[in-house]
């Protein structure tokens, strides 16, 4: 599995969001992007999702153009998007039907369990925390099971003792389940503590203008300003954002 | 008890009316369920109509555009006028009192449900629209469903319509009826049995009402569960 986004510029109107934008994405790799709030992070993944078009460059998934076709990657917003009349299950039921796959519901029982949502399975949306939500909303992105998950700041709205529970769980989940993901993020942190790649952006229009690898091993990363390189990476980033 | 010396051909007291709902309960029953058939059949037809017309105007925005003020237009038409039309063309038979109830019945429904598909959540549209979804799936799973509440509001509207339209129906010429046992009972001074007449039509809506509201919490369960 291999994204590749080259050179995309993309406008509304006359206000130019995205210019020549390139990134790459390889296979089982964790991409971050960090870029300050309402630089177009989200058009971007809307550019890959299909849902607009860049009106030049190109975005190619193993070589084939996926311009302005939807549904060849999982998406992930903020919010959990989950429907209110559907319960956990029938949430993550819903990535087969619009693959017009009978839902596997053994599949199904087994990802809510690793997810430790098996006892909710048959609650509504409503009855839940946030931070379940978006747990539920990131099974039913694994379930979708396209080769690249896009996640857009999907722990943004949630507070800050929920946010590093998720990190962990993110990274637990993970390590099972071997995805490529692109994350989009604003928090710095959680870039480096879930990449293997960072792409620092700058905006108006959204453009990469620094990239860095993140080398520091996993198994570290936990002890976040303790592991070694981490402060300096974290200052590398900082400076790059300003 | 008398109080303020009122006639009772004016205004009969409870005891009064309740005592002429006794005796002429075989013909409140008749008609009653004369009354109940139109207003059922035309609701139901109403409700096809109304449900059919907003998925259409909906799905086809174009449509939309051109026959919206139509049917704005056709409520402002005066039932009244409409109505003797209708016996003209189709005969005294059930069909166009039917046909007058669904009129009635169909409007809020269009509208209501409309309102709804307008208002689903757009986040969903977009999560929905980049997991591939089909515009009929996305209507299926996600637009109707969004819509069903405002879809309840028009039908509770439409369902206390429904009784009154079938009553205006019958007083247009008809053997049975709420709406006969009202125009008869008026006419020859019987206000008791005007007012048995009354208290009939209402418990009728009201009863419409309170099952289409059942009907709807069950449907929208996943709204009550706190």
């Amino acid at each position: 599995m291999h994204l590749s986004v080259q050179n995309i510029s993309f406008a509304y109107g006359t206000t130019t969001i995205m210019k020549n934008l390139s990134l790459e994405v390889t296979d089982g790799q964790f991409v971050s992007i960090i870029a300050p709030s309402g630089s177009g992070k989200s058009t971007l993944f809307y550019l890959i999702g299909g849902l607009l078009q860049p009106q030049s460059g190109q975005i190619l998934l193993e070589s084939q153009s996926i311009v302005g076709k939807r549904g060849q990657v999982s998406y992930m917003p903020q919010s959990p998007s989950l429907l209110p009349w559907r319960t956990v299950q029938q949430n993550v039921q819903i990535a087969y039907e619009i693959r017009k796959k009978k839902p596997a519901l053994s599949e199904i029982h087994q990802l809510l369990e690793r997810a430790g949502l098996a006892e909710v399975a048959h609650h509504y949306p409503h009855q839940l925390s946030g931070g379940m939500q978006q747990r539920v909303a990131f099974i039913r992105t694994l379930a979708e099971d396209k080769p690249i998950l896009c996640l857009d700041e999907p722990f943004g709205a949630l507070d800050a003792l929920t946010r590093t529970k998720m990190q962990n769980w993110l990274q637990l989940i993970l390590k099972e389940e071997k995805r490529t993901v692109l994350f989009i993020t604003h928090s710095i942190e959680e870039a480096i503590l879930l990449s293997d790649r960072i792409y620092v952006c700058h905006a108006s229009p959204l453009q990469v203008s620094h990239v860095f690898h993140v080398s520091i091993p996993m198994n570290e990363r936990q002890k976040k300003h303790q592991a070694t390189g981490w402060r300096e990476l974290t200052q590398k980033i900082e400076e790059a954002l300003i | 008890m008398i109080l303020f010396a009122i006639e009772t051909w004016l205004l009969p007291s409870p005891y009064d009316i309740l005592r002429e709902t006794w005796e002429i309960r075989d013909r409140i029953f008749e008609n009653l369920r004369s009354t109940f058939t139109i207003s059922i059949f035309g609701l139901m037809s109403g409700l096809v109509l109304g449900v059919g017309i907003a998925t259409v105007l909906y799905l086809i925005p174009f449509l939309q555009r051109i026959f919206y003020p139509f049917i704005l237009i056709s409520q402002n038409i005066p039932l009244i006028a409409l109505a003797p039309l209708l016996v003209m063309w189709f005969g005294f038979g059930v069909g166009p009192k039917i046909t007058i109830v669904m009129l009635i019945c169909f409007f809020p429904i269009v509208v209501s449900t409309l309102d709804g598909f307008t208002q689903t959540d757009p986040t969903l549209q977009t999560y929905l629209k980049m997991a591939g979804a089909s515009r009929w799936q996305r209507f299926i799973k996600l637009e109707w469903p969004s819509a069903l509440p405002s879809f309840f509001s028009g039908l509770k509207l439409s369902a206390t319509y429904s009784v009154m339209g079938a009553v205006i129906s019958e007083w247009l010429g008809s053997q049975k009826g709420l709406g006969v046992l009202l125009t008869l009972s008026s006419k020859s001074f019987r206000t008791d049995r005007v007012f048995v007449a009354i208290t009939f039509i209402v418990i009728l809506s009201i009863c419409f009402f309170i099952i289409i509201s059942w009907i709807e919490r069950f449907i929208l369960h996943w709204k009550q569960n706190p």
